[in-house]
């Protein structure tokens, strides 16, 4: 059984700053890890980093 | 790397955690609409609610993902008041905000009111008896 917590981050523009840090924050792992390697969940940080979204 | 550190410890921890970050980029003038109400406290600039959310299946991580979560937004809001944001004081939105959080932080200089709406209303707290939130 899966458990769920949430929260709230008041954010007043979505920036490129805050933007990264939210996918940075919340990723798991960079692509090399990747639990499923090459889906359409990877991303790419205005940084160049590559990182995993789910 | 801090801004890998949950992500890969909550992934090692139990392989169906997962951190997800729900952005909601509304309309500038979203609250230029309506009347005052409970939430937001302060409608005079847009606050995007922004949801964290973690999932999790090992009981005995509830209080790590906690923790996480709670160290997630102090980290997110910092970035924000780096960025020029004002959010030093805005409200979080009421149905994403985690357990624990002050009223305050939720309903800000609205909460004394509705105290004293709920003190009115439900004299004898039947409301207390749920869930949620406690005036």
């Amino acid at each position: 059984m899966l458990s769920v917590y949430y929260d709230a981050v008041p954010i007043t523009e979505y920036s490129p700053a805050v933007f990264d840090a939210f996918v940075n924050q919340t990723k798991v792992s960079l692509s090399s890890e990747l639990p499923h390697p090459g889906t359409d969940c990877e991303c790419v940080l205005s940084s160049g980093e590559r990182g995993f979204m789910l | 790397m801090r801004s890998q550190f949950w992500g890969a410890r909550l992934y090692a921890l139990d392989k169906n955690a997962s951190l997800v970050s729900t952005l909601e980029p509304f309309g500038k003038d979203m609250f230029s609409y309506g009347n005052g109400s409970a939430y937001p406290p302060d409608r005079s600039q847009a606050v995007y609610p922004s949801a964290l959310t973690v999932e999790w299946s090992n009981p005995s991580l509830d209080n790590t993902t906690a923790f996480a979560l709670r160290d997630i937004s102090g980290t997110m809001k910092a970035v924000a008041l780096a960025d020029g944001q004002n959010v030093s004081h805005a409200a979080k939105y009421v149905n994403y905000a985690l357990f624990g959080t002050p009223l305050e932080d939720i309903y800000g200089g609205n909460l004394e009111r509705l105290r004293k709406i709920r003190a009115a209303i439900d004299p004898n707290d039947v409301m207390g008896l749920t869930g949620g939130w406690k005036f």
